[in-house]
């Protein structure tokens, strides 16, 4: 526009200087004047005209790059996936091969060492065999002396005598021969057994060749594997980093830097943590391998009980007879259906928190209860319908990974339509609460909307509304304003699945969502940087959590100093972590959601539609004592099947390990419960309090005594700073 | 009868100070003020006591203005009649459950002030509360609180964490936080302590070791402990004043009789406390608006009504003066739901015998609305904040709030 001014100037001028030459020829010198400007303007606007459609080709030119780039980087992520996935099979074959290896390396050994047993058996039974033959040699030898002896003595006895003493030598004689008999077996015999104990002998070198041939083959398919699995983790690697910059996503760090400590911080961050051998575990396994099983838990299979919720008016063949009652029994049947309503939402808190102490899928949990602070819906507000907040929460639970779902679904969710005033938002008498509630807090943040926003939002949202009795959404044309709407620069009689479309197009959303992540799993204080990475894995992923939390696990942001150790846990991950760590089922969950409650996180009850503030929050005087308090109750009290009370620590905790001394039994439960690391001066103060621990040889026999100590210990050990962070 | 003894912060010092450790974990307030002895309290002392109208309170169905010929057209479900409005002056009256209230306005106790707000009303109950709480346009980027900076001006250097306190669960709000002064937060003072070491002496000692602080470690660690330490010390003595009090009049059910009780408590027990902070809430009537505030009315007025009361029969309510506020108005039309919608601006009430009782500022009208069809506020709440401050508290509202907001001469 600026240039089509100035050539509109220069045109005026022109005319100006020219006019006195014009006049001669020309009568109206205004006129051509006009017509000078009239030109100029034309120039002027096919010159803008041209410039625009350039501008334009050039823009797509530039859009058409970059998704040829974007393309590159996606072709180059497959090949690296299809290479780590060839590696893996590769290091799958290896690991068969190995298997084999040493199953057969295991067989030939064991025969080798039956054989050598045999041929040393067959080795005593030849000395023994020898043995025998050489006392049958003995034995004759004496028979045939005696024979001798008494044939001389006959030779010189008197003749009177010598007939009686010939006769006397005949059994004499009969001996000798039976004798000679015997020492030929005897002989014959342990040639036999020699000639045995030689075969075998024969046959146990060869075995043991045998084995040792398996033995080599073995650790050469070892040495095999180990390329193998080194190969497949460098493929792995290369693939997290190709697919995280096809996402446009964090840099993942470096697998060789997965320790014990990292382990440990991505345990906690997914899930609620573990005990030092899921640690281990974990460390053994890898990083993008332990990452991948965490975020795509539906691998995992699922813990089997789900919980059935019931509207407080259920279906029931009462119900046209109520009409008919008369109000004493109106108001018992009302009472018999506030205790119902209280046990069920009673039940389901402490369902919840026994699905989070003991579900194989942690991640699936903690984002269920992430979304229910972030869509956040007080129970106190709905009328006795925890049904529908029930509901709301399985929602959360079975689409926990996918945004555009819950968000679509929350528009649709009776328990946000009741709890937001929506089924009260109709055509003419709009209600805003929703509609701001969803552009403040939902999806988009202050400054992205405008109160003339908000109030078109109100108008889409019209008519969405429940059924009472059944808890199910309802869409009531009469009520839905079907007048346009202007929402940012788009106009059109939207509904309000049109506005969550709209939102979801909006990049402000992306940005929002992947800010608010991050300071839920990392630490409150992200980078527009790693923000802007972050959103862009959303988009790429058409806001799938899961390929979100997947590049976010494997960072180096995720990992770096200032996020380990960083975050205050909140009451359900104070509570739920000490039943991880302690290797407790099976706990009082309904006194522990009081607890929770107590310590600020009332499940079904966050404090307002903002949610729980997280942080700093948790923490104050007086919520300080009832975190300390309601562990050491824990620890104290637990009850026990037996009768008796409190963490039986010896078997569920430090489940049958076996220790020196007491300084080692400190050191393994600060391993099992702190993330950042203890002062000298403190941890001797818990040596200082298991000094009256039975020595651990003692344990089995003072169980009892054992435990009271260990669970002074464990109070002491938990009720500490160091123990609400992680 | 003989008259219980009052535990003196002498006392307190000498040998109730129980197991609260000697030494890292000891702070220095306590040190200090065992020099300064009992001059650290003067019944002089005067106290402030912030009752926030949680969730947006209807000015209107508060301090109706039955004179506006607008507000009978403007209003259906939520019209209050003539009839029934307790009649301050011909322009507006007291919400008909406001019996005790209006009894204290007729003894000139009661100082009500109209259409109190702010430029470019915020309309999100979050952000409005942080800017009223924070004093500070900003809202909660501002970092701290009008209270919390009041105590950093005020007191200085004095790190008793019982200077300000908030009644309620969850943690302090925003408006008692300052630099130096984090405020404390308690929902019940029996349960106000740490039990599991089972008051054994080892476990015990454990204990304080455990949560002693080095100053050292990352910063979220040493802000637990910081916490832990002020808890562990005020622990003792809140629970001890609480337990010896009985109040002299009866309070009503809820949790805000139950805190105005304690309040009244620990004021008799001569805590150093100059600031308390506690909410009621509901206020978010966006349906079915007229029976929840009708409800609402009648508690807080039982509540205050007894808690005067309880201090007049002791001769406390010289050192008392109340003040109440709320995140914002409402909307001055009615919405489809027999509610209304968030809106700006709203009544403030002081109460107390500090107070110059009577009406300031005329109602806002129901017809010069803003673009976003809400009242146009009267007076800047900053200005009312500023008479607190300055004739209350005894604080140059300068240095708390900023240079431009002008003391509304409410207080005497």
């Amino acid at each position: 526009m600026r240039r089509a001014i100035w050539i509109v100037a220069v045109g005026w001028g022109v005319g100006g200087a020219a006019a006195p030459g014009l006049a001669q020829q020309k009568p109206d010198p205004v006129e051509a004047a006009r017509a000078v400007v009239r030109a100029a303007q034309e120039a002027a606007r096919a010159a803008e005209a041209e410039a625009a459609s350039a501008g334009q080709k050039a823009e797509q030119a530039r859009a058409k790059a970059q998704r040829a780039v974007q393309e590159v980087r996606w072709a180059e992520a497959a090949l690296a996936h299809t290479a780590a996935r060839v590696a893996e099979k590769a290091r799958q074959d290896a690991q068969r091969a190995f298997e084999e290896r040493e199953a057969a390396c295991r067989k030939a050994a064991e025969q080798a060492a039956r054989l050598k047993e045999a041929a040393e058996q067959a080795g005593r039974d030849a000395r023994a065999a020898a043995d025998e033959a050489l006392q049958a040699e003995r034995r004759l030898q004496a028979a045939r002396e005696q024979l001798e002896l008494r044939r001389r003595e006959a030779a010189s006895a008197s003749v009177a005598e010598r007939a009686k003493a010939e006769k006397a030598l005949e059994p004499l004689a009969g001996a000798v021969r039976k004798a000679e008999e015997e020492k030929s077996l005897h002989e014959r015999r342990s040639a036999e057994k020699a000639a045995a104990a030689e075969e075998a002998r024969r046959r146990a070198a060869g075995a043991q060749a045998a084995a040792d041939r398996a033995l080599a083959e073995s650790r050469e398919a070892f040495r095999k594997l180990e390329a193998a699995t080194a190969a497949a983790r460098a493929a792995e690697e290369e693939a997290a980093a190709a697919r995280a910059a096809a996402l446009g996503g964090l840099k993942p760090l470096s697998a060789a830097c997965f320790d014990e400590a990292k382990a440990r911080h991505l345990l906690w961050r997914a899930g609620f943590g573990g005990t030092p051998e899921e640690v281990l575990r974990l460390c053994r396994q890898g990083l993008h391998a332990s990452v991948r099983q965490l975020v795509y838990y539906t691998t995992v299979p699922a813990a089997a009980a789900s919980f059935e919720a019931w509207p407080r008016e259920s279906p029931h063949p009462w119900l046209p007879y109520e009409a008919k009652l008369i109000e004493d029994e109106r108001l018992h049947l009302e009472s018999a259906r506030q205790e119902v309503e209280r046990r069920q939402v009673r039940a389901f808190r402490a369902w919840w928190l026994g699905r989070m102490a003991e579900s194989p899928r942690p991640l699936q949990e903690k984002l269920a209860l992430f979304w229910h602070g972030h869509f956040a819906t007080q129970y106190s507000i709905l009328d006795q319908q925890g049904f529908l907040l029930i509901r709301q929460i399985q929602m959360f639970r079975q689409q926990a990974t996918d945004y555009r779902g819950l968000l679509r679904g929350l528009v649709h969710d009776a328990a946000m339509i009741r709890y937001l005033n929506n089924d009260t938002n109709t055509r003419g008498k709009p209600n805003e609460n929703l509609a701001r509630e969803i552009l403040e807090l939902f999806s988009m943040g202050v400054g992205n909307y405008t109160e003339e926003d908000i109030r078109q939002a109100a108008r889409a949202l019209t008519g969405y509304t429940y059924d009472r009795s059944t808890g199910e959404f309802r869409f009531v044309r009469a009520h839905h304003d079907e007048g346009p709407k202007k929402i940012w620069s788009h106009t059109g009689p939207f509904t309000g699945d049109d506005l969550v479309d709209l939102i979801l197009q909006n990049p402000a959303t992306a940005r929002f969502l992947a800010r608010k992540l991050f300071i839920s799993f990392v630490h409150d204080d992200p980078s527009d940087e790693v923000v802007e990475r972050l959103a862009s894995v959303l988009r790429e992923s058409r806001y799938n959590v899961a390929v979100l939390l997947e590049n976010l696990f494997a960072s180096e942001e995720f990992y770096s100093p200032r996020a380990l150790g960083s975050q205050i846990k909140s009451p359900v991950e104070l509570v739920v972590g000490t039943l991880r760590a302690l290797g407790v089922r099976d706990g009082p969950y309904e006194a522990l959601a009081d607890a929770v409650r107590r310590m600020g996180q009332e499940l079904l009850e966050p404090p307002n539609v903002k949610g729980w503030e997280g942080g700093r929050s948790w923490i104050d005087a007086n919520r300080i004592f009832h975190r300390y308090n309601a562990v050491a109750d824990l620890i104290e009290s637990l009850p026990r099947p037996n009768g008796t009370k409190g963490v039986d620590v010896v078997s569920e905790t430090l489940g049958g390990r076996s220790f020196n001394r007491v300084e080692e039994v400190v050191e393994y439960l600060v391993r099992s419960c702190l993330g950042v690391p203890l002062s000298e001066g403190k941890r001797r103060a818990l040596e200082e309090i298991a000094r009256a621990l039975p020595a651990p040889s003692e344990w089995s026999r003072r169980k009892e005594e054992a435990n009271a100590h260990l669970r002074a210990l464990l109070v002491a050990l938990t009720s500490c700073p160091e123990y609400q962070v992680n | 009868m003989i008259p219980p003894r009052l535990v003196t912060r002498r006392d307190f010092l000498s040998g109730g100070l129980g197991w609260v450790g000697v030494g890292a974990a000891l702070p220095s307030f306590l040190v200090r003020s065992a020099a300064a002895g009992e001059a650290a309290v003067r019944r002089a002392d005067r106290i402030l006591v912030v009752l926030l109208l949680s969730g947006g309170q209807d000015g209107p169905s508060c301090v109706v203005p039955y004179a506006h010929e607008a507000y009978a057209r403007k209003r259906k479900t939520t019209f209050i009649p003539p009839e029934q409005v307790l009649p301050l002056n011909p322009e507006v009256g007291l919400h008909p459950n406001l019996k005790s209230l209006k009894e204290l306005y007729d003894r000139k106790l009661l100082a009500v002030i109209n259409g109190v707000g702010y430029p470019n009303p915020n309309y999100s109950h979050f952000e409005s509360m942080d800017i009223w709480q924070a004093a500070d346009l900003r809202g909660k980027a501002a970092g701290t609180g009008w209270l919390g900076r009041a105590c950093d001006v005020a007191f200085k250097g004095n790190d008793d964490p019982t200077l300000s306190l908030a009644i309620g669960e969850g943690v302090a709000p925003l408006a008692l936080r300052g630099r130096e002064h984090p405020g404390l937060s308690f929902s019940r003072p029996d349960a106000f302590r740490y039990r599991g070491h089972r008051d054994v002496a080892a476990r015990r000692a454990a204990y304080e070791k455990l949560n002693a602080g080095d100053g050292s470690g990352p910063e979220s660690l040493q802000f637990i402990t910081r916490t832990v330490v002020a808890a562990n010390a005020a622990s003792e003595t809140l629970r001890e004043r609480a337990a010896r009090y009985k109040p002299r009049v009866s309070y009503p059910e809820g949790s805000l009789g139950r805190s105005l009780a304690t309040i009244a408590g620990l004021i008799a027990g001569e805590l150093p406390t100059r600031i308390y902070f506690l909410s009621y809430g509901g206020f978010d009537t966006h349906a079915d608006q007229r029976a929840q505030h009708d409800r609402l009315m009648a508690g807080l007025d039982a509540a205050l009504g007894a808690f005067v009361k309880d201090l007049e029969s002791q001769n406390l309510a010289s050192r008392v003066l109340v003040m109440t506020f709320s995140e914002f108005g409402r909307r001055p039309e009615e919405n489809g739901s027999r509610g209304t919608d968030h809106g700006s601006a709203g009544p403030m009430m002081l109460l107390g015998p500090g107070v110059r009782g009577g009406v300031y500022f005329k109602h806002p009208s129901f017809e010069d609305l803003n673009p976003h069809g809400n009242f146009k506020h009267a007076v800047d709440f900053r200005c009312v904040y500023a008479a607190v401050l300055e004739k209350w508290l005894g604080v140059s509202s300068r240095l708390v709030l900023g240079d431009g907001f002008s003391p509304v001469d409410c207080l005497a």
